[in-house]
């Protein structure tokens, strides 16, 4: 069936079964790659993206479910020209190895910083402990979301 | 993103990508060229290990493009190798770019293994670099009839010395233009690629990149979304496949009930050859639906040891190597005390975050795959043979994947997607499930090793003996994809490798014997194979024989070391850590809820580097919680210490999950851990603080840190558990249950 889906900030229209979720949606149908699959499960959180600005796993959620919602993915949230903070501060740390996870990382800090603008570093790690990382990168990780916290708050 | 970001992400100098160029409205179309480049570079190439040209080329618009099989992993090598040819050359490092792994265009460098990339890979390329430079300042000198030795180069512009008028460029004496000349390879045969050799200087100091903390080419890219994966490879006609596994390892495939899966939409094919068994579909969540429904019987097989640990100690070992120095035996006869104690470490998995994925375009008696593989030229050999098709009528194109530590030494991803291409004739993409990696990767196989120490009535050891055993860490090599397992047709395996032995310490006599047992698991090396195994037990022994000659754990190890690094490496760290020598009792407090301690550890030989660490241990839960780890690791020159201090934490870390968390479990069919629940990895909570001793050695050639933090984990972690509460783990990974059970008997 014909869905209709807003995803960062563009209205898109796709052919898909409702029951897909939204990460094939996202990655094969709007080719917005940034999204990964890692297990399906909601065990990773490589897939996450926000809807209505709240972190999702979007690899079990149904793209029936989010029509009419605001999408966004890390593509929605800066480019390499403009780069969100959360970004920028993800670069000048040098918060990524293979990266893969960092995709999921930078949009649940995005969620988890507009609930928490002024987080402890305790609240930045329970606050990402649901994402997993291989390469162990997350000391810059927290270093990033800790500098992004202190840049999103300066006028 | 948009197309245009796209492009002007992959023009960015050093480090553009080769690979996922020309972006459209359909997305990425790939081949193997870089867009922009234009007709800058030579067209015709060779990538024979014995021409110049295979390695280096110089284009009219200056940039500087070398080929190298080598490929990154998500380390930083596209960077750190960029600095040192920019350096080489006396060239920008935003004028060099990076060809990385595509059979075409890149010589054959064999594995990107064993931390080696910035040694054993990085050693052609600096040569070839050198070579280059001193036939282009000849090229100047010939044309102004001045010897070479006048001459100077700095951003590729040659100059005489003390002559500010007379300049030209690389690029004006040879841009677009072919070198034409030879160099010498050696191939030590050891699938690591070949050592060039040749007559111009290479820089052994003054460098201009070298050494400084130059930021990643690829993060910006990453952190954007930009950053073009293996998993985002989409080439036009391609439809998706996924694969349904037998339920357990050497069961039949006895049958497929294609009518079950006649409703699923988008379905193209069942594809079946011998016991591989694969679905076709056109959209991805359709093939995934296809593969959960296919009906499919398969014979029982119950091949897996119950008990993998007394299976190891009764196995007939495949082959068995001893090294002996001095007479044991007899030393431990004269023994003031004898020490002996047993240690047990895991299967585990690599456990990439994204499961393998690659694509393949098998059609017309040719084959194209697109794979994340770390050894291309395997994977392009193993899929010529698997397919019958002639080498060359295959072409690998190498685009980076998800981090994989040793699984990648053989995509198995690009052996499904090659055999179901061929059985649809159009270019399928594969990626398994999180189940499907979980279960089926080439796991690092599981050790036993025995220990048995001899000291003297001074506390010195007279007597040292280490006996192992261990399936090879190379079963799962080239030659043996699952699928190719499956159709069974492969040739099999005989390469052994990660056998518990090393260390680095001098005794008078010393034996070592190491049992390479059969295949349990199909197994892959995981980042330090053996030496983490090793480490541990060696590293733990010997925190138990300073204790048995009540020493301290630092001043017995260093009565016992003669190699150098190894002595100022441990120096270093216990500087750093503010290690305070005291004779060894551990800190017993039976009656405190929380204890704390500090334990040491060193590498092994090539993997030199040490570490402190400082837990705390619940001793009513068993949890133990590392609070601070001090790393000092020496690696040569240093390229890029920003780039070393990332390797080294994030080694670290995986080390300290798989000695924490991680065990696959399995029944008498298979691994019965198949995914994260199941087989948990470390997570924000329990991260430790971590300071790193980055040891320059400005005058020796650089090599690798991806393993030397991972080596040291399992025994610091140990011994400072002991240290805390006098209890010792023997056994990785160190669970609550097991700590606890432990504690009781401490």
């Amino acid at each position: 069936m014909t869905i209709e889906l807003r995803v960062n900030g563009r209205t898109h229209s796709v052919d898909v079964d409702p029951g897909t979720p939204l990460l094939y949606v996202l990655r094969n149908d709007l080719e917005l790659d940034a999204v990964k699959f890692g297990c399906g499960l909601a065990q990773c959180g490589a897939c996450t993206v926000l809807v209505q600005g709240q972190a999702t796993r979007s690899c079990v959620t149904a793209v029936s479910s989010v029509i009419g919602k605001e999408i966004t993915t890390l593509e929605g949230l800066g480019t390499s020209e403009h780069m969100h903070p959360i970004q920028e501060a993800f670069r000048r740390e040098q918060a990524a190895q293979c990266g893969y996870c960092i995709s999921g990382m930078i949009m649940n800090a995005k969620a988890f910083l507009d609930h928490v603008p002024q987080p402890t570093e305790a609240q930045i790690r329970a606050g990402l402990s649901g994402i997993l990382c291989r390469c162990g990168t997350h000391l810059e990780i927290v270093r990033a979301v800790q500098r992004a916290a202190g840049n999103l708050r300066k006028p | 993103m948009s197309a245009i970001a796209r492009r002007e992400f992959l023009k960015q100098g050093a480090g553009a990508l080769i690979v996922g160029v020309g972006a459209s409205k359909t997305g990425w179309r790939l081949f193997a060229a870089v867009e922009g480049a234009g007709d800058a570079r030579p067209a015709a190439r060779s990538v024979s290990w014995d021409q110049l040209d295979s390695w280096i080329a110089i284009g009219t618009d200056g940039k500087v493009t070398v080929y190298t099989g080598r490929v990154d992993m998500g380390t930083g090598v596209r960077t750190s190798f960029a600095q040192v040819i920019a350096d080489e050359l006396d060239v920008t490092f935003q004028s060099v770019d990076i060809v990385m792994g595509d059979t075409d265009l890149t010589p054959d460098q064999g594995k990107t293994t064993a931390s080696n990339n910035s040694g054993r890979g990085q050693q052609p390329l600096i040569r070839a670099a050198a070579e280059a430079r001193q036939i282009l300042l000849r090229m100047a000198g010939d044309q102004w009839k001045i010897a070479p030795e006048r001459l100077t180069v700095q951003d590729g512009v040659i100059r005489v010395q003390g002559e500010a008028s007379r300049r030209i460029s690389y690029s004006e004496l040879i841009g677009g233009k072919r070198f034409g000349a030879k160099i010498e390879a050696k191939d030590p045969g050891d699938n690591w690629g070949p050592l060039l050799s040749g007559s111009a200087p290479v820089k052994s100091g003054n460098f201009r990149y070298v050494g400084q903390s130059l930021p990643r080419v690829d993060v910006a890219a990453k952190v954007t979304g930009t950053f073009p994966y293996v998993h985002n490879v989409r080439v036009p006609g391609m439809v998706h496949g996924r694969t349904v596994r037998p339920p357990a390892i050497g069961a039949r495939l006895l049958g497929v009930d294609e009518s079950s899966v006649r409703n699923v939409p988008g379905l193209i094919k069942v594809v079946r050859h011998g016991d591989f068994l694969g679905v076709v579909a056109q959209r991805e969540e359709q093939a995934i639906a296809a593969a959960r429904q296919l009906k499919a019987t398969w014979s029982e097989s119950q091949q897996l040891p119950v008990d993998e640990f007394e299976w190891m100690r009764s196995a007939k070992p495949l082959k068995t190597n001893t090294i002996n120095t001095g007479d044991v035996d007899a030393a431990l006869a004269r023994a003031a005390k004898v020490v002996k104690a047993t240690y047990k470490l895991p299967v585990q998995n690599h456990a990439m975050i994204g499961p393998s994925c690659a694509v393949a375009d098998v059609r017309d008696g040719q084959a194209t795959f697109w794979s994340g593989s770390q050894w291309i030229q395997g994977n392009r050999r193993d899929l010529a043979q698997m397919l019958g098709l002639p080498v060359e009528k295959v072409h690998g194109i190498w685009v980076e994947g998800s981090g994989s530590y040793g699984r990648l030494i053989c995509d198995d991803a690009v052996a499904d997607a090659a055999l179901l291409s061929q059985a649809v004739g159009k270019p399928v993409r594969v990626q398994w499930t999180r189940q499907e990696e979980h279960v089926w990767e080439p796991k690092s196989p599981p050790a036993l090793i025995d220990m048995q120490a001899g000291l003297d009535a001074d506390g010195k050891v007279i007597a040292f003996s280490l006996e192992g055993w261990s399936p090879s860490h190379s079963t799962g090599e080239a030659g043996n994809t699952l699928a190719w397992r499956l159709v069974g047709t492969n040739p099999g395996h005989d390469r052994l490798s990660g056998g518990p032995g090393g260390h680095l310490y001098s005794f008078a006599s010393d034996r070592r014997v190491t049992h390479y047992l059969p295949e349990i698991f199909r197994a892959c090396t995981l980042r330090g194979p053996g030496d983490y195994q090793t480490d541990f037990a060696v590293e733990s022994f010997i925190d138990e024989l300073a204790f048995a000659a009540k020493a301290d754990p630092v001043e017995f190890r260093l009565r016992h070391l003669k190699d150098a690094d190894s002595t100022m490496v441990l120096r270093a760290l216990a500087k750093q850590a503010g290690w305070q020598p005291q004779p060894y009792p551990p800190k017993i407090n039976p009656t405190g809820r929380l204890v704390s301690g500090r334990g040491v550890c060193h590498g092994t030989p090539g993997k030199v580097a040490a570490v402190a660490v400082d837990v705390e241990v619940n001793r009513d839960t068993g949890k133990v919680r590392v609070r601070k780890a001090t790393i000092a690791a020496v690696c040569g020159r240093i390229i890029n210490p920003d780039s070393m201090k990332h390797q080294l934490e994030g080694a670290f870390l995986q080390g300290l999950s798989r000695c924490l968390l991680e065990e696959v479990k399995f029944d008498r069919a298979q691994a019965t851990s198949t995914n994260w629940r199941s087989y948990p990895i470390l997570t924000f909570a329990d991260i430790p603080q971590i300071e790193t001793i980055l040891i320059d050695q400005p005058g020796v050639d650089s090599s690798g840190v991806g393993e030397v933090g991972s080596v040291p984990t399992g025994a610091a972690i140990a011994n400072a558990i002991f240290d805390a509460t006098g209890a010792r783990l023997r056994e990785i990974p160190f669970s609550p249950e097991r700590v606890k059970a432990s504690l009781a008997q401490a």
